[in-house]
């Protein structure tokens, strides 16, 4: 195999930055008590130098770095020092006392290199996980001291720069592998999509964790050289007017986030607060990450017309981590479409990025859809990742077109959707993944967090899904019981079950139904039948089963 | 600065998390654990937020992880607030 011989492009742009400007902020980070540091080109550089430069004289196979940081500085340092030393990154969520068996279960699978975290998080780590500690090289980056050295890059670039376990679930993970030239080819797509330059102010408040926060939040700033403001999402959430203060102090031009937050804002921001408040500085506002309404952003825009806010700002899109981030979005200045498909309209989600291909395929006849007609919606261009770390059987993710029509293959999403004049529209999902609030989950980790929550459970059939309810997605928990003769027993189990999803996962049930053994329909393999069983639960099947 | 009581932490914890999920207070039980309530990562956020805008000290987000039930969370806000300890939990923030 012939090596490269540069640098990545991509770290090579951010060594121009660093040289071109050093002395310029590259991040500023609110801390949830409002005050804000400051991080320039030259000072991050340096810290991820020589954090790099720890790392490349540790030997490792390269099954990359977990980090596992709460949102701020020392994050970044740590994702750039992986992109320094050629070490994939592999940024996830803090693990939840609830979640500990899933996080064993995880690190089994993924057998990093290194964990990387902050002195406080360590602590946590070991408690939950002592035997992590001695298993895996667990590094504290924040209390290093940088030099003045920098970090040349080797010359030996392994392509991956990133690993994001968003699909998958934690018993058996499936991380996407992001390369250099993924997330180049991104990058370049979102600079264009939104004219961003040097001067652009960016502002992200997205888990940092999450491709949205990791690719938008804090790859686009420095991909530009231009500022990036961060915060944790706890800050903007507790008090979205702490969102408006951000735009309207620092002039922010390219912000966004999933549409839950755009309805948050109406509901929890006093009229009161909008005054003097400028929100004229945004070129664009992005949605994305779950389903966009147009309710929702009709109504924001009305809000906050008054701030100078207009309903055309907002730039719904489509993407996910196996695309890297972005693969459709509207374009800037221009209206919003809608278009009505069996009774229910829909936002148009934009037409695909340059160098990506979007096509609506038929999963069960493999071809192209007639115009305008619903079927799965599938994908190819340089932004689609290389694929999972588990080299997954390619008939599950991908589909070929026979091979008269056109010999390309195309990554299937799963999810539901339809082109009119090229621009998507997604409707809706073929498989069962779960999502809420922006963030994705998979039933299976909900099912085995369940069934792990109290004694008796321990081998019952159990089946978890979402259903709608006023246009959000709610948690349904179907769970077979061996006997279940008195009331107080069922209210014990139906507590332990509301409580484990809340610790482990933040979300809320919002029906559980306790069947008798062999209510559940399966495969002849023992696999819960998820859909069926919904779609049971849906016609009414199960009320007051036990 | 006025000591709080820990009846007054109580009887505020469960005041708000009704209100936060349109419950009941009187069904609102401090053995319970929180998660019973109909919580989740927004909602608690703002319960953690009018904690801290009650008792005047700032607290880890991971607050209702670390104490799941109104009980045990109660004793261990009344002991930051009266021992003035903060660091210990802020530090992880």
């Amino acid at each position: 195999m012939q090596l490269p011989k540069h640098p990545p492009e991509l770290v090579q742009r951010f060594l121009h930055s660093v040289a071109v400007h050093p002395d310029k902020i590259a991040f500023i980070f609110i801390r949830d008590s409002g005050k804000a540091d400051q991080l320039t080109y030259q000072s991050l550089y340096l810290k991820s130098s020589s954090l790099a430069r720890r790392l490349s004289q540790q030997s490792g196979n390269s099954g990359g770095a977990l980090l596992i940081y709460s949102a701020g500085f020392d994050f970044i340092i740590a994702l750039f020092a992986c992109m320094l030393a050629n070490i994939p990154a592999i940024p996830i969520a803090m693990p939840k006392p609830r979640t500990k068996d899933l996080f064993r279960h995880f690190l089994n699978h993924t057998k990093p290199d290194f964990i990387l975290t902050t002195t406080s998080i360590e602590g946590r780590i070991k408690k939950l996980l002592p035997e992590a500690v001695s298993t895996y090289c667990l590094m504290t980056t924040d209390s290093a001291e940088s030099d003045t050295k920098g970090f040349v890059p080797a010359h030996t670039s392994i392509e991956i720069a990133l690993i994001q376990y968003t699909s998958g679930t934690t018993t058996q993970p499936k991380g996407v592998k992001i390369s250099f030239e993924n997330l180049y080819h991104n990058l370049s797509a979102i600079q264009q999509h939104f004219e961003l330059d040097d001067k652009s102010i960016c502002f992200s408040w997205l888990p940092h964790y999450h491709d949205m926060g990791l690719v938008d939040g804090i790859m686009t700033p420095f991909f530009n050289g231009c500022l990036g403001i961060l915060c944790s999402p706890h800050y903007v959430i507790s008090n979205p007017t702490q969102w408006l203060k951000v735009i309207n102090r620092y002039r922010v031009t390219h912000t966004g986030g999933p549409n839950f937050f755009f309805e948050l804002c109406t509901e929890r921001i006093q009229s009161a607060s909008l005054k003097g408040t400028d929100l004229s500085s945004l070129t664009h506002v992005y949605v994305s990450a779950e389903p966009v309404r147009k309710k929702t952003l009709e109504k924001f825009a009305a809000y906050f017309s008054t701030c100078g806010f207009d309903l055309n700002l907002f730039t719904p899109g489509y993407g996910l981590a196996e695309a890297t981030l972005m693969v459709s979005c509207k374009a800037m200045d221009t209206s919003l479409h809608y278009f009505v498909n069996d009774g229910q309209e829909y936002v148009g989600l934009g037409k695909a990025i340059p160098g990506m291909e979007i096509k609506i395929i038929d999963p069960v006849l493999h071809q192209e859809v007639k115009l305008g007609d619903t079927g799965e919606i599938c994908l190819r261009g340089l932004s689609l990742t290389p694929g999972y770390t588990d080299g997954e059987k390619s008939e599950q993710t991908m589909i070929s077109l026979p091979a008269s029509y056109e010999t390309q293959s195309y990554f299937r999403t799963g999810d539901k959707g339809f082109l009119v004049a090229d621009e998507l529209y997604v409707v809706g999902r073929f498989n069962d993944t779960i999502h809420i609030h922006g963030l994705k989950y998979q039933p299976e980790d909900l099912e085995y967090i369940i069934i792990n929550s109290h004694p008796t459970l321990f081998t019952s059939p159990c089946a978890v899904f979402s259903i709608l309810k006023n246009e959000e997605e709610k948690i349904v928990v179907l769970l077979e019981v061996k006997e279940m003769t008195d009331s107080d027993k069922s209210i014990e189990v139906e507590n332990s079950i509301r409580d484990c999803i809340f610790q482990a996962f933040g979300l809320t049930v919002f029906d559980i139904i306790l069947l008798p053994q062999g209510s559940i329909l399966k495969t002849t393999s023992g696999k819960i039948k998820r859909s069926e069983t919904k779609f049971n639960y849906l016609q009414g099947k199960f009320s007051n089963e036990v | 600065m006025k000591p709080v009581e820990l009846d007054e932490i109580i009887t505020f914890l469960k005041q708000v998390i009704a209100r936060e999920t349109k419950l009941d207070v009187n069904k609102i039980e401090v053995d319970q654990h929180l998660g019973v309530f109909g919580l989740d990562s927004i909602n608690s956020v703002y319960v953690l937020q009018q904690l801290e805008d009650f008792l005047q000290l700032e607290l880890s987000p991971l607050l209702f992880w670390d104490y799941p039930t109104i009980k045990s969370l109660s004793i261990h806000l009344y002991q930051l607030k009266n021992n003035g300890n903060e660091q210990a939990l802020g530090s992880i923030r």
